[in-house]
């Protein structure tokens, strides 16, 4: 009876230990299986036109992995596109079921405060990776800054606001000569901590005249925009998505007694959609803003750009560089790890995402990196990035240039008015 | 006798650990409008759709795939190379439900070739098989002439080999 007892044990202990691993991601996998990278990116809502373009840039950079024969000795990469609909809630759910499909990083989301949510509810605890290539709250940061460094996980391929901020400041004063400015932002983990860095920045030298949060995708702000111009601002840095964002201006034409104002805007701004959104060329004639260049004028770009040209008929949108590169990121950093175990995935990216090693070519796409990394002496490997150098802090940041736009003619369209370098930009806390 | 009673335990605790992990997979097959359609074509992007109730998606999901717009919630196997999935690709299970399994071909002008089948997918179920067409007349054209094709070229010369 105590053998039988002993027996029973021994099973139960194998099927437990076996069990949870079924549905683990370390799980180790036959030589055919794909490797299988979460896209959670918005195909709904108020960033569906961004998103439908960033995943263009994610599908580049797996099909020239594949191409190139793929990865860890010839497993193709599969990806597992999951709609996160501008909504954290469904961008969290959308996290859950790649992983629970085994996905070994997640890229995505497109919005910080889904990214937040992904990271704090999904890929932190799992042990997974996360790369945004668009995602620039400074609350993921702070969010990393808190975690021992062996229990990070996210990356990001754009640049934290805190520098965006002080973009904004330097448009505000330089460019748009505001004395009063009101800031409206979307009450989020996105809008609320840029509108605060940029109060926080003007106000050392000027009036912030009022600020004002308000909730994302509702069908009406008048009741905002009335606040807005009671404060008699003489400029407004609006911190939104396209969709409330054209809401917004047409509320603005109908309060009564508005001022005349300058309009300040942000990288969530920086998208065709939002002058489709506004409805009128008129509308946002002269608005000014900022966003993280990436677009930059550097032979990584170019090559980038002209195979993106090739596959999808068109030049990349914003941000689509930087889409590019945390997936190249994510591959190159699995190839070099050797495994899709999520901790050394990790680990590798630190290292090619690094200020360290050997620069190779993209003209080709991703061939060269991977050959380089497969080399009979294995080299350390510095990814140059489409959108940029991509040297990850130990929060997993990075730095990049921004660039100044403005919307002008007719038919309204961007045109970029400066650049400012990194090194112009103060370092942050 | 302990060891006797240990093996078979073993055993047991591995089948049933191996029942519960393995991945379940379907096959899929390709099939080109012509050997000359194969030898031009330089890559195979593979999109699988879960379906809803509407099993009359294959056009607009063809039509927005070779446009690049609208992607939904799908896999993706991007950038395959013809000769490696020559005899076939086998997939992990997509799960319950039809699925709309869409193929691209790319030459180097861009996407030549389209084809898109409707299939429940499941462990087991027959090899699903995904026909292409050209996209346009064109392009297909076009790439034809850019590839300055050998005559009597054949799959197995690409290749190195016949398909195994």
């Amino acid at each position: 009876m105590g053998r039988l007892a002993s027996l029973t044990l021994f099973l139960a202990l194998g099927l437990a230990l076996f069990a949870p691993g079924c549905r683990g991601r370390s799980l180790p996998a036959s030589a055919g299986e794909p490797i299988r990278i979460g896209v959670v990116l918005p195909q709904t809502g108020g960033l569906a036109e961004d998103g439908q373009a960033w995943v263009r840039g994610v599908r580049l950079a797996a099909a020239e992995v594949n191409a190139a024969g793929g990865l860890l000795g010839g497993r193709r990469v599969e990806l597992l596109v999951e709609d996160s609909a501008t909504a954290s809630g469904a961008g969290v759910m959308g996290a859950q079921r790649v992983l629970d499909q085994h996905a070994v990083v997640v890229i995505g989301d497109g919005g910080s405060g889904g990214s937040l949510a992904i990271y704090q509810m999904v890929t932190q605890t799992a042990g997974v990776p996360q790369i945004s290539g668009s995602a620039t709250s400074s609350s993921l940061t702070v969010a990393n800054a808190a975690l021992p460094a062996e229990e990070r996980y996210f990356f990001r391929t754009a640049p934290p606001d805190g520098y965006q901020a002080q973009v904004v400041d330097r448009i505000a004063t330089t460019n748009a000569h505001c004395t009063n400015l009101a800031i409206l932002y979307q009450n989020d983990a996105y809008g609320a901590p840029l509108g605060q860095g940029i109060g926080d920045l003007f106000s050392a030298h000027a009036t912030v005249a009022t600020m004002v949060p308000f909730t994302p995708a509702q069908a009406s702000y008048a009741t905002e925009t009335m606040m807005i111009s009671a404060s008699s601002p003489d400029c407004v840095a609006l911190i939104a998505y396209p969709q409330d964002a054209g809401v917004i201006l047409r509320n603005w034409e109908t309060t009564t007694g508005h001022p005349t104002v300058r309009w300040i805007g942000t990288d969530g701004l920086f998208s065709a959609d939002f002058i489709s959104e506004a409805g009128s060329d008129m509308r946002v004639a002269g608005f000014l803003g900022a966003s993280p260049l990436t677009t930059p004028d550097t032979p990584e770009f170019h090559d980038f750009a002209a195979r993106y040209q090739a596959a999808y008929g068109h030049a990349p949108e914003n941000f689509v560089a930087s889409y590019y590169d945390a997936t190249a990121l994510a591959l190159l950093a699995i190839e070099r790890a050797g495994t899709t175990d999520g901790a050394m995935i990790r680990d590798a990216l630190r290292e090619i995402g690094g200020p360290r090693g050997t620069q190779v070519e993209h003209a080709a796409g991703l061939r060269e990196a991977l050959a380089a990394l497969n080399a009979a002496s294995p080299q350390v490997l510095n990814y140059q990035g489409a959108s940029g150098p991509i040297d990850f802090d130990a929060n997993g940041d990075t730095v990049a240039p921004y660039e100044i736009w403005q919307i002008t003619g007719m038919p309204a369209a961007f045109t970029s008015v400066a650049v400012v370098q990194a090194t112009d930009l103060m370092a942050l806390p | 006798m302990k060891r006797f009673v240990l093996l078979p335990a073993l055993v047991l605790v591995s089948a049933l650990a191996l029942a519960g992990c393995a991945s379940p997979t379907v096959s899929l097959s390709i099939g080109f409008p012509s050997n000359e359609a194969f030898l031009v074509t330089s890559t195979l992007d593979l999109e699988v759709v879960p379906l809803g109730a509407d099993l009359d998606q294959c056009p607009v999901l063809l039509g927005n795939a070779i446009q690049g717009t609208d992607v939904p919630a799908s896999s993706s196997s991007l950038g395959l190379v013809p000769c490696d999935v020559r005899a076939g690709i086998t997939l992990p299970d997509p799960g319950g439900g039809a699925h709309a399994f869409i193929v691209l071909g790319r030459a180097t002008n861009g996407v030549i070739l389209g084809g898109c089948t409707v299939a429940e997918a499941y462990p087991g179920a027959p090899q699903i098989r995904v026909d292409l067409f050209p996209t346009t007349t064109m392009g297909y054209t076009a790439a034809v002439t850019a590839a300055h094709l050998a005559p009597g070229s054949t799959a197995d010369q690409r290749c190195g080999g016949a398909a195994p």
